[in-house]
Parts: structure tokens; sequence; C-alpha cells
């Protein structure tokens, strides 16, 4: 019961999960929940242990050590109750080429015990936008349809959790922003999404929390918005403007100016509000004040200056 | 309910790929090859100037045979055979007294001697294809069973589904050992549909001797024991129902032969490289059981029973050199079968998929 409870509130949780493969720890002590409606980042550099950690959730890997749970269910002891509601894309989504679309779809959602098996192909056939191509064979799609017909097998058992290892891969920059939009989407509905990335911009766009791995270890964990708020740049366009940058200078802020421009550095946003109100009642005029970096910002702070040349 | 459904799915995939197709084709082929080669040999026979028919009264002739040899069996049933020339002559009296009985007894007569007879042409070719063609068609069907959907990365998406591991391997198992029979079976009634309309449809109620056992008597001088028919325990059977029982026999070898290509399908991640290992070991063990001519161990080896029907009819104790049984060849593909499949739902229960 107490389990039950738990998983209606955490879909996916990690305790304590470890992989070592041919001696070599791939991933070290991991521990994260998921909460429905949320959008999970999980952000690190090639070869940080993303790929691995995923495999583990999905049950194609087994951990050395730790639990895992998808909704209150062990992976590894009781995997048939764990899987029921889980929707996954691990990599690129390869399908039977020689089927058509409907096929693969009615191949994947009789494994996952769908009832009213064609009405739901026809559902996320056409909530993917794949409905006037489904009945053709996989084979002649092209790669955003692959992803599509990807994202409709994951959606085939209607599951509590997605789980997508760096989903945008090869996607353009529209089929990227339908992609972001579906999942947001998704998770309004009350899914919870555990999603992989190594682009910062990404994560930034699409999730609500997100946890930084690094060398198989979680460096950082934070929510989007209170790491937007925490830190950041202030671009400034102002009247006087090499008066502005001393003045500013003179109150301890770390200020560069260049061609009318200033750039003030490591705000959070009280600081910025307070700056701006000083700046305007000793008088200079303010013509275009924006954040920029924030997050970017945040997360060299958070993890130090090696994570910087991965996590763009 | 799990099962099943993983059944139809995997029966969906096989019988959609390209593999299904070639092997058809290639299947095509040798009944083709078979075809004219039984068109070849009509034709040789139908050189030969036409023999004395079947006479009317051959029941007449039939049971003085059968009184003669009686009688003599009489006579020598008191000597024992311990010597190989005393056997053969006991085995022939003892044969020459079932296929009388036989014919009397179902008035069957006698094919006039220079008559093609399709159904045992076809058991003969059935029996050698059982060891050579028809196991490399099985591979090709299902050597890629698990090693393809590895090597094309579809095996994730199969994985990630709420059903256990081991059910996923028993479906696909299930569904490449019934195509393999199928296979073979449909197969062994092609060649003989081929053979019948080429030769004609006599033959079908010709004796056929089952359960032979071969006897091995060694001879001072001689280098290897000379094996002798033993027809003690023998029956005759109709040529159709033996036929059918052969086509039963050859699909249940192919069951093992598939279980094999299957196993290797576990245990190499790649499509190609697990066809070939299963191809090689067929081939090898095929080489090797010929080599190895009289050692005892050859009755060990899988390729040594593919022609169960052979087991059965003494023709694999001759090609061996020492004795065996249907009983002991179809011990030996179920130990294969049982200790091949173990170690694929071993392994494939605990495998980290890596990299597919």
């Amino acid at each position: 019961m107490n389990v039950e409870h738990e998983g209606s509130v955490h879909v996916l949780q990690l305790f304590d999960v470890s992989k070592r493969i041919g001696g070599r720890e791939i991933v070290r002590q991991l521990n994260m929940s998921v909460r429905a409606g949320e959008v999970y980042g999980f952000l690190g550099p090639n070869g940080a242990g993303k790929t691995t950690t995923i495999r583990m959730i999905v049950g194609l890997i087994r951990p050395t050590r730790g639990a895992i749970r998808v909704c209150g269910h062990d992976v590894e002891r009781d995997p048939v109750n764990a899987k029921r509601h889980l929707g996954a894309i691990v990599e690129n989504p390869e399908m039977y080429g020689y089927l058509t679309g409907r096929q693969n779809l009615l191949h994947y959602a009789r494994l996952a015990g769908v009832d009213h098996i064609e009405a739901r192909i026809e559902r996320v056939a056409k909530r993917v936008g794949l409905e006037d191509r489904i009945d053709e064979k996989v084979k002649r799609y092209s790669l955003g349809m692959r992803q599509r017909l990807g994202v409709a097998q994951a959606l085939i058992a209607d599951p509590k959790l997605l789980v997508l290892d760096e989903p945008t891969n090869g996607l353009d920059p529209a089929g990227i922003r339908e992609f972001r939009e579906l999942v947001r989407a998704l998770a309004a509905e009350g899914l919870a999404v555990f999603v992989s990335s190594h682009l910062l911009s990404e994560v930034e766009q699409m999730c609500d929390r997100v946890a930084v791995l690094q060398q198989g270890r979680v460096i950082a964990e934070a929510s989007v918005a209170e790491l937007r708020a925490r830190a950041g740049s202030l671009l400034l366009r102002v009247s006087r403007w090499d008066e502005a940058a001393s003045w500013l200078r003179a109150r301890g802020f770390d200020v560069e100016g260049k061609d009318g421009r200033l750039v003030v550095a490591r705000l959070d946003d009280a600081r910025v509000a307070s700056l701006l109100r000083d700046l305007v009642a000793a008088g200079f005029d303010v013509y275009e004040a924006a954040r920029t970096g924030g997050l970017e910002q945040s997360f060299l702070a958070l993890t130090g200056a090696e994570s910087g040349g991965d996590t763009r | 309910m799990r099962l099943w459904r993983v059944v139809q799915n995997e029966w969906m995939k096989l019988v959609r790929r390209r593999r299904l197709a070639v092997v058809v084709a290639l299947a095509l082929c040798l009944v083709g090859m078979f075809a004219l080669g039984e068109h070849h040999e009509r034709q040789i026979y139908s050189r030969v100037p036409t023999q004395a028919e079947v006479s009317a009264d051959w029941r007449a002739s039939a049971q003085a045979n059968l009184r003669a040899a009686e009688a003599q069996l009489r006579l020598l049933k008191d000597s024992s055979a311990n010597s190989a020339g005393a056997a053969q002559t006991l085995a022939e009296l003892q044969q020459n007294v079932q296929e009388d009985r036989y014919r009397l007894a179902r008035d069957v007569a006698p094919l006039s001697p220079n008559l093609l007879d399709g159904w045992s042409e076809t058991s003969q070719f059935v029996g050698v294809a059982t060891k050579t063609f028809i196991p490399l068609l099985v591979v090709i069907l299902v050597g890629d069973m698990v090693a393809g959907e590895m090597t094309q990365g579809t095996i994730k998406l199969l994985v990630v589904r709420p059903v256990r591991r081991r059910t996923l391997l028993l479906g696909k198992w299930l569904v490449s050992a019934a195509s393999a029979a199928a296979l073979s079976f449909l197969l062994c009634f092609a060649f003989l549909g081929v053979a019948l309309a080429i030769d004609g449809p006599q033959g079908a109620m010709q004796p056929e001797w089952l359960n032979i056992h071969v006897r091995f008597f060694t001879q001072p001088g001689a280098l290897q024991a000379t094996p002798v028919a033993v027809y003690n325990h023998a029956v005759v059977w109709p040529m159709w129902q033996a036929f059918l029982l052969q086509s039963a026999l050859v699909a249940g070898a192919m069951v093992a032969v598939a279980s094999i290509a299957f196993t290797c399908s576990v245990l190499f991640p790649s499509a190609m490289v697990s066809t070939s290992a299963a191809m090689g070991s067929i081939i090898i063990g095929f080489v090797v059981s010929a080599m190895a001519r009289g050692q005892s161990w050859v009755r060990m080896l899988f390729t040594t029973h593919l022609s169960l029907y052979g087991d059965l009819a003494g023709g694999t104790s001759f090609t061996i050199g020492s004795p065996v049984t249907l009983a002991q060849g179809v011990a030996v593909l179920l130990a294969w079968t049982a200790v091949l499949l173990a170690a694929s739902f071993l392994r494939f229960g605990r495998q980290d998929i890596l990299n597919a």
C-alpha cells in the first residue's frame, strides 16, 4: 500500500544505482526521483553515463548495485509491472523496416498488452501526425517520420513515464521545436518525462528540473526556474555609458564596457532589480536591459569550469 | 497469453522478412534439381528394353518362395549366426519371408524391375537432403532470429516491453522450431509430388522395412567390422506410410537444427556471424561424422542423427560404422537441443544489452 502511494507521487525513483562494466565504474550512486507531470532533464557530456543510466531504467542493463522503481515496482525484480507504464526511446528508435508503420505499432501494442489495439494505434498515429503514412513500409520513411513513429511506439501503452534518450538527435530545428511542444503537452497531461541530453539549451527549454551528470556522478540537481533566477549577466545600453560604468564599478559591480554597451556579470533577480532602480535614480537613461546566459553561468558555477566545454 | 502475443509477433516478422523469400526460392531450386535428376533417370530407364511384366500368378510363386524360405529358416534355426556370412544368409531368408508374407497378406504385386518407383526415389533423396540441404535452409531461415534484432537495434524496443525476457525468447524459439518443421515437412512432400508426377504413382504400397538393427562382425584379417542388417525385430510398412513417418522425423530433426541455429543467434550478436557459425557447425559436424567412421563417439554428434529415418531403417548404422537405433538418435538430438536452449536462455536472461 505504501509502495503504491509512493509510486503515485514519484513515478521514477533511483536509489544508489551503480553500474560497473569490466572493472570500470560507469555510473556511481545515482539518486533521482521524477514526479508525475514533470519533465526531468538529464544533462551531461557524451560518455558521462547517460545512456547507461537510461538503459538501466528501461531494463536493458542490470545495475551492479542499487534499485530502480517505476511506479513503485522494481525494474529488476518485477519487470512486467514496472514496464507496464513505461514508454521509451533509446537512442535512435530502430523499427522493422520491412513492416509498415501500423504493423510496427501493432507489434509493440501486443507486447504492451494494450486492449482495443486498432483504436489505440489510430489515436497515437494521429497524435504524432503520422496517420496518412501509417500503412507505408517504414524503410520508406524519412528520419523525421521515423522519429514520430518512435514517439508513437513509446506512447502506445498509455505510459505514466516516458524515457527519452537524446530524442532530438538528427531532427531539424522545426522538428526539435515540434518535439519540445509535444513533450510539454504530455507533461501537462500528467506524464512524467525523463529526458537525457548533452545540450544545455534543449534542457533549458524543455525541462522543469535538471540533474547534471559527470563521469558517472550527479554533480548537481536543481529546478530550471531556480537556476535561471540565480545568476547571469545583464546587458545594458544606457546614456553616458563610460560614466555609468565607473559609477557601477564604484558600487562593487563587475562591469565591462564596450561600444556603448555594458555587461554586468553575476547577478541574481534581486540585484538586477536594485541595480536598475539605482541607475535610473542616479540620472542615467536606460535604453535597453537584457539578461543573458543565466542557466549557463549557473551551471558553470554549480559544476566548476570543467563541464563548460561539453555542456554547451 | 503474453507468450501467444509474442508468437503472433514473431510469426508476422518471419513471414514478412526477405529471408523467407530467399529460403523459399532456394527450396524451389532444390525441388527443381531433384525433378531434373528424376527426369534424367527416367530417360535412362526408358532406353532399357522392357522386361517381362509381372505375371498375373505372382501369388503362386510368392507362396512357393515363402514355403522354401520358411523351410530353410527352420533348418538354420538351431545353428546360431556367429559369422558375418551366416548372419547374412539368415537375414536374407528372414527378409524374403517377411516380404512374401506382406505381399500375400495385402495383395501387393511386385513392381516390374525396369519401372522407376517415385516413392522410394523420394525417400532416398530425402535421406540425403535431410543431412545436407534442408539443414542449410533451416539455418538461413532462423539463423538470425535474435542476432538480427541485435544487429538492427530493434531488440531494445522489444526488451523495454512489459514481457519477461524468457517469454520473448521462448516465443521466438517456438516460431523458429515450428517454421523449421513446417518448411522441412512441406519440402518432403514437394519432392514426393515432383517424383510422382515424373515417375507415376506406383509404389505406394511396396514394402519398406523399419526397425532394422545392425550387427557388426569382426573378421580375422579384415580391417573393418562387417555390418549385417538383422531382421529379427523388423516390421514391414507400406511405403506411403513409411514416407509419412520419414517426413515427420525430418521435421523433428529440423527442430533440433533450428534450436542449434537459434542458440548461435543468441550467443553471437551479429546476424552474419551467427548464421555462419550455425552453418559451419552443421558442415563440420557432417564432415567429422563421415570421417570418424567406426568411432563410437560419432553417435553423440547431432549431425549423425539428422536422418532419424536412417537410424530406424538401418542406413545410419552402415554410414557411421557402429550400431544406432531410433531411440538413441532421438535421445541425442533431444540432449543437444535441451543443453543448447538452456545455454541460450541463461545467456539472454542475464545479458546486458549495451550497444544494440
